[in-house]
C-alpha cells in the first residue's frame, strides 16, 4: 500500500552568513492515516523547521516530503497548520477569519463555518474581535480557520506553548475530541512530554545540532488517558530518561 | 450624597479642569496683548490687538467675505488633496510591495522629497499659468508626501506571519492584497491621510500666493498689500484654527475607523 505521509531522508542546512547550520538530518518517518504523531524535542533541535518542511513552507536541502506519494513543494490545502500564535487578523471578526480559510468562497459557506464555531466551541463568539477574545480562545478561532477546508493532515507547531496550564490541558482535551470526530492526520510539535504523552499514539524524540529521529515511542493507551495512571507514568518516565541520558553525555564529553 | 456618586462626580470636574488648562494660556496671551495694545506699548501698524482683529472678522463675516474665501480655500484644499492623496497611495503601494520599483525611483524620489511646496510655485505658474490648476498642484504635493511615505511603511510592514498563513491557504495575490495587506496598512494609511490633509490645508497660503483673487491665503497677501494687517492675522489664525478643527476631527475618525487596535 501506498504510504499516507512520508518523510524520505529530509536534511536541512541554513546557510547563516557564510557558515552552513546543518539543522535536520536523515530525517524519516512513515506517518498513517489517522494517525496521531507528537515529536518532542528541546529548543533549538529543528523540530519546527521539520514541521515547515511538511506544510510545504520551507524547502528540504534534501530529501522529500509526500503526501499519498505526491511531494509537497509548497502548501497545499490538504495539510493545514496552525502555529504558537494564533496568527487570527485582528481587522476580522470570528467569522470572517474562519471564513477566510475557505478556498473557495460561496454562499452555501454559511452552514459550513457554523459548524467548526460549534466544532470549537465558539457559538456565540460569531462576530466579536479576536481582540476581545482570550488566548485560548483565539487559538479554537485558528483551529476552525485550519479545519474549515477539512485538510487531511493538521500540523500543529506548539500550539498551546502560550497559554496557561489550566486553558492549555482544556485545549488538549478539546484538539483529542477534533482528532476523534474528524479523523484528521495529526502531527504536534512540542516540547511538552506530558502533552506528547497525553495526546499521542506514536511519540518522536528528536536529538539536536542536527535534529535527528532518535527514537520512536509507540504509545497504545486507549483514550481518554489519566495522567495518574501507572502506564501514562511509566511512559513519561522513559521518555524523561532518553532526553536526561543524552543531557549526561553532553556533561561528561565537555569535561 | 451616596458613595458610589462621589467619586463620578469629581471626575466630572476633573474632566472640565482638564478641558479649561487647554484654555487658560491662549486667554492668558490675549487678555496681555489686548491690555499692551491698549497701553500703547505696541506698535498698532504692524501688531493690531485681538479686539481690531476680532472686528476685521466680524466684518468679513458680515460681508460674506469670509465665507466666499473658505469655500474657494476649501474646495482647492479638497481636489489638490484628493489629487496627491490618490497618487501618494497609488505610488506607496507600489514602493511597499515592489522592492525594484523601490530601488528604481528611490533616487528621483530622493531628489523631489526635500524640496518644499512654496519652491515649486513659480515653476508651476510658469507650467500650468496662474489659474486653479498650478493652485491645485502644489497643494496636491503637499499631500502627495507624507500619504506617500505612510502607504509605502504601512504596506512594507505587513507581518509576515500572516502572508504565511495566506501562503498556506493558497490565496491569490490580490485576495492577499485586498484582505491582508490593505487592512494592516490601515494605521499608517489613516496616519498618512491625516498629516497630508494638514499639510494640504497649510500648502494652501503657498498655493493661494499665485495671482488669487479669493482664498483664505489670499487674505494675507492682501492684508500685506493694503497694509492692512489686522487682515493678516484673521488669515492666519483661520489657517490655524482650522487646521486644529481638522486635525481633532481626523484623530476621532481615526479611533472609529481602526477599531481593532
Amino acid at each position: 500500500m501506498e504510504p499516507f505521509l512520508n518523510i524520505q531522508h529530509v536534511q536541512k542546512t541554513f546557510s547563516l552568513s557564510g557558515s552552513n547550520l546543518e539543522v535536520l538530518r536523515d530525517i524519516d518517518l512513515d506517518i498513517p492515516e489517522g494517525s496521531f504523531y507528537s515529536i518532542v524535542g528541546a529548543s533549538g533541535c529543528g523540530k519546527s523547521t521539520l514541521l515547515r518542511i511538511m506544510a510545504g513552507l520551507e524547502s528540504a536541502t534534501e530529501g522529500s516530503v509526500r503526501l499519498r506519494g505526491r511531494e509537497v513543494k509548497e502548501p497545499t490545502l490538504e495539510i493545514g497548520m496552525i502555529f504558537q500564535e494564533s496568527r487570527l487578523f485582528p481587522w476580522l471578526s470570528v467569522r470572517e477569519n474562519i471564513r477566510f480559510g475557505i478556498f473557495k468562497t460561496s454562499p452555501e459557506d454559511r452552514q459550513q463555518i457554523d459548524e467548526h464555531i460549534k466544532l470549537v466551541g465558539l457559538t456565540g463568539f460569531e462576530t466579536a474581535l479576536p481582540g476581545q477574545l482570550s488566548g485560548g480562545m483565539q487559538q479554537r478561532v485558528s483551529i476552525a480557520r485550519a479545519l474549515v477546508n477539512r485538510p487531511d493532515v493538521l500540523l500543529l507547531d506548539e500550539p498551546f506553548g502560550s497559554l496557561d496550564a489550566f486553558t492549555r490541558i482544556n485545549m488538549q482535551q478539546e484538539i483529542l475530541k477534533i482528532w476523534e470526530q474528524e479523523k484528521t492526520t495529526i502531527v504536534l510539535v512540542t516540547h511538552d512530554i506530558d502533552e506528547a504523552v497525553f495526546l499521542a499514539d506514536h511519540i518522536v524524540l528528536m536529538s539536536r545540532r542536527p535534529g535527528t529521529i532518535k527514537k520512536i515511542v509507540k504509545s497504545d493507551m486507549a483514550h481518554p488517558r489519566k495522567r495518574s495512571s501507572y502506564e501514562y507514568t511509566r511512559l513519561r518516565n522513559e521518555i524523561y530518561q532518553e532526553f536526561f541520558a543524552e543531557f549526561k553525555t553532553d556533561i561528561e564529553y565537555s569535561i | 450624597m451616596n458613595k458610589s456618586e462621589r467619586p463620578r462626580r469629581n471626575e466630572k470636574v476633573g474632566q472640565i479642569i482638564d478641558y479649561a488648562l487647554f484654555l487658560v494660556a491662549p486667554l492668558f496671551v490675549i487678555a496681555v496683548w489686548q491690555v499692551l495694545g491698549d497701553g500703547g506699548h505696541l506698535n498698532l501698524s504692524i501688531l493690531p490687538t485681538p479686539q481690531k482683529i476680532m472686528e476685521t472678522m466680524v466684518s468679513y463675516a458680515k460681508s460674506g467675505l469670509l465665507s466666499e474665501h473658505f469655500a474657494s480655500s476649501f474646495s482647492r484644499v479638497g481636489a489638490g488633496f484628493l489629487l496627491g492623496g490618490l497618487t501618494g497611495l497609488i505610488f506607496g503601494t507600489l514602493l511597499g510591495l515592489s522592492p525594484w520599483f523601490n530601488r528604481l525611483s528611490a533616487v528621483i524620489l530622493g531628489v523631489l522629497r526635500p524640496i518644499p511646496m512654496v519652491g515649486l510655485v513659480p515653476l508651476f505658474i510658469l507650467w500650468f499659468g496662474i489659474g486653479e490648476k498650478s493652485k491645485i498642484l502644489v497643494i496636491a504635493v503637499g499631500a502627495l508626501w507624507p500619504v506617500l511615505l505612510n502607504t509605502e511603511q504601512g504596506i512594507r510592514s505587513t507581518d509576515s506571519k500572516y502572508l504565511e498563513v495566506a501562503r498556506l491557504l493558497k490565496k491569490d495575490r490580490f485576495t492577499i492584497l485586498r484582505r491582508i495587506i490593505f487592512p494592516a496598512a490601515v494605521p499608517e494609511l489613516v496616519t498618512g491621510f491625516r498629516l497630508g490633509l494638514s499639510t494640504a490645508w497649510r500648502g494652501v497660503v503657498a498655493a493661494e500666493m499665485i495671482g488669487a483673487t479669493r482664498g483664505v491665503g489670499y487674505i494675507i497677501s492682501y492684508g500685506r498689500e493694503m497694509s492692512l494687517p489686522a487682515a493678516m492675522f484673521l488669515g492666519l489664525l483661520t489657517i490655524g484654527v482650522v487646521g486644529i478643527l481638522i486635525d481633532i476631527l481626523l484623530a476621532r475618525l481615526q479611533n472609529k475607523i481602526i477599531k481593532w487596535a
